[in-house]
């Protein structure tokens, strides 16, 4: 089944320009360096998971990108626009959410988006009102609009919160762990929502989450974040394949009629100088399982199984390219790094 | 069509079809910002409890004071009578508004700060100056209304009664404009303050302190006095009951003006480099 990034993927040809992009950006406060040197891109229209430990320095990346903090030194913009100059200009064509969002609690959920929208437009009221409506609609409170919101619940402020950061129909969404305090309904409902977002709207999505199935079910690119420094940024799809970039690993299932046909076929693929290892093992029933690790991922998809299939007498009952799961690379990168 | 063609096509129609004026002033926010400052006062219990409280102690004090006075004095004038009313209201006065500006004020920035909804507002277009300006504008007015405004048209109104002589009505309002400019500079020390620490102990603290440290000062070093609004309480009895100021009082209110508008530029300086 092809989804919905997988399509936008066979339409857009050109890449997208950036949205985001950060050269040696650094945050220190006092000896602690909360980030170091993040030289980070996010194209337009995509969704970009940010993801890393606790402290890794994920927030402070977002206070950056919208003026609640200065850097230290290194640069970044926005729209082209610098983050420390221009963070006016930044805020208009942005929606934020915060990790644990907080508004005046006796304000209704009404009046909190009506009172975020005023920051954005100045009229008029029915206009406003129109999209307070919308976006009490958009997460589902519309029925629970007029109650103060100091009874909501943690998933009902996350709802809001949404809400709120895109009561301005922003470019760009900067969400901190948008689904952190929601149950398995609550997460689908946001991801849904951000997945809509990106392709009605057009939205590029910046988001962190400590959810790593979430990241995968919806992101187009993501970047991995440690004690303030970047581990790798990649597209998903290339994270997700094992090795790093370039490389790819592929399983095979064969069955031969002989030991020989077996071992000329292992011949012809070890000759080749972008295999890096073969791994065998015995399946049921005669079968052979192989993993073959490549370096040229291209050659690999374009001869492995016609070098296997050369001699006779082996037939290959499945081949493939094995994919990790993101938690899988997520866990890679960071043991790398020394983390446990 | 391109996706990110397509979608600022959408993004227009809707624009179009909502017909939504963007917001883009020089103090991007303050009128948001003002709006919600007022509906803080006005919907929770502040303007009742320190409306009650300050009318209490402020007017009815000084009222009764003036009563009592009058009678186990006999041979008080009407004059004796508002002269020992008046100084009771601009004591009672001046002490009022250092102690409501704290109550009220000591977690208006840093409480925000500390609570989130700061940096949410801040991740809006909103001028960080509209945000302190407004916290400034309305605590002002507000705390103005209750602490020293109600409160001296109610002592005006009873003293008249109590002593059947008015006080003489553009020097009473001259000395509620002494006490209403320090109002105004122990608001915005205290915003200031705001913008400097990280809780409200140390502000707090600092709020009373310079004004208990004042009253200790004038005994030791009285010059010191006028550069401070310490005496306004004298001031503002001497031109209500003498028609004059004391040198010290003249010098005093421009200075103190002089300290308020430093307060809130360094306030708006400081904000406007916080980090949320």
């Amino acid at each position: 089944m092809k989804t919905s990034r997988d399509h936008r993927r066979a339409s857009d040809s050109r890449p997208e320009p950036l949205v985001i992009e950060t050269r040696g950006l650094t945050k220190t406060y006092g000896p602690v360096v909360a980030l170091k040197e993040l030289d980070l891109s996010v194209r337009r229209n995509s969704i970009f998971g940010f993801l890393g430990p606790n402290g890794a320095g994920k927030t402070t990346t977002m206070k950056l990108l919208l003026g609640l903090a200065r850097p230290s030194s290194g640069s970044g913009s926005v729209f082209g626009k610098d983050i420390v100059r221009e963070s006016f200009e930044i805020r208009r064509r942005v929606g934020y959410l915060a990790q644990d969002p907080r508004y005046y609690g006796y304000m209704t959920a009404r009046e909190t988006l009506r009172f975020a929208a005023r920051f954005f437009y100045s009229g008029p009221e029915e206009a406003i009102e129109r999209r307070v409506g919308e976006s009490l609609d958009l997460v589902g409170l519309s029925d629970r609009a007029d109650r103060q919101i100091k009874g909501f619940s943690g998933g009902e402020l996350q709802r809001l919160g949404l809400a709120q950061a895109q009561i301005n129909d922003p470019e760009l969404l900067i969400l901190d762990e948008p689904a952190a305090s929601l149950d398995p309904m609550g997460r689908r409902d946001v991801l849904e929502i951000m997945e809509r977002l990106r392709d009605e709207r057009g939205t590029t999505i910046f988001y962190s989450t400590h959810i790593l199935d979430d990241v995968q079910r919806v992101s187009d690119s993501v970047a991995v974040l440690r004690n303030g420094r970047l581990l790798a940024q990649a597209p998903i799809e290339e994270l997700l394949t094992a090795g790093g970039a370039g490389t790819a690993v592929f399983e095979l299932i064969l069955k031969s009629v002989s030991e020989k046909a077996l071992g000329e076929a292992r011949e012809r693929v070890r000759s080749r100088e972008w295999v890096s290892a073969l791994e065998e093992s015995p399946g049921p029933g005669g079968e052979h399982g192989w993993v073959v690790s490549t370096t040229d991922e291209a050659a690999a998809e374009e001869e492995l199984l016609r070098l296997i299939l050369a001699g006779r007498g082996v037939r290959v009952l499945s081949f493939g390219k094995r994919r990790q799961r993101l938690e899988d690379a997520f866990f890679n990168l960071i043991e790398r790094d020394g983390g446990s | 069509m391109e996706a990110s063609e397509r979608a600022e096509t959408l993004r227009g129609e809707t624009a179009d079809s909502a017909a939504l004026r963007p917001a883009n002033e020089p103090l991007n926010g303050f009128r948001n910002l003002i709006e919600k400052e007022n509906l803080e006062w006005k919907r929770g219990p502040a303007l009742i409890a320190h409306g009650a409280i300050w009318m209490l102690i402020v007017a009815l004090i000084s009222a009764a004071v003036a009563f009592i006075r009058g009678e186990m004095e006999p041979t008080y004038s009407p004059a004796d009578i508002n002269r020992a009313g008046a100084l009771m209201f601009f004591v009672l006065g001046s002490v009022a508004s250092v102690i409501a500006v704290v109550a009220k004020t000591q977690g208006a920035i840093i409480g925000e700060k500390q609570l989130g909804t700061a940096p949410w507002i801040l991740s809006k277009p909103a001028s960080r100056r509209a945000f302190v300006l407004a916290k400034l504008v309305v605590h002002y007015r507000w705390l103005l209304t209750v602490t020293l405004l109600f409160p001296a048209i109610v002592f005006y109104v009873l003293c008249a009664g109590i002593s059947t002589l008015p006080q003489p009505p553009l020097r009473f309002l001259a000395g509620f404009g002494i006490l209403a400019l320090g109002l105004f500079f122990y608001l915005s020390l205290s915003l200031f303050l705001g913008t400097v620490f990280e809780s409200r102990g140390p502000l707090a603290g600092c709020v009373f302190g310079f004004m208990v440290a004042g009253f200790m000062i004038a005994n030791y070093a009285p010059w010191l006095t006028a550069a401070f609004p310490w005496l306004f309480f004298q001031s503002g009895f001497y031109l209500v009951v003498d028609g004059f100021i004391p040198t010290y009082g003249i010098i005093s209110i421009p200075a103190t003006a002089l300290w308020s508008a430093l307060f809130v530029f360094l306030a708006l300086r400081r904000f406007e480099r916080a980090e949320l």
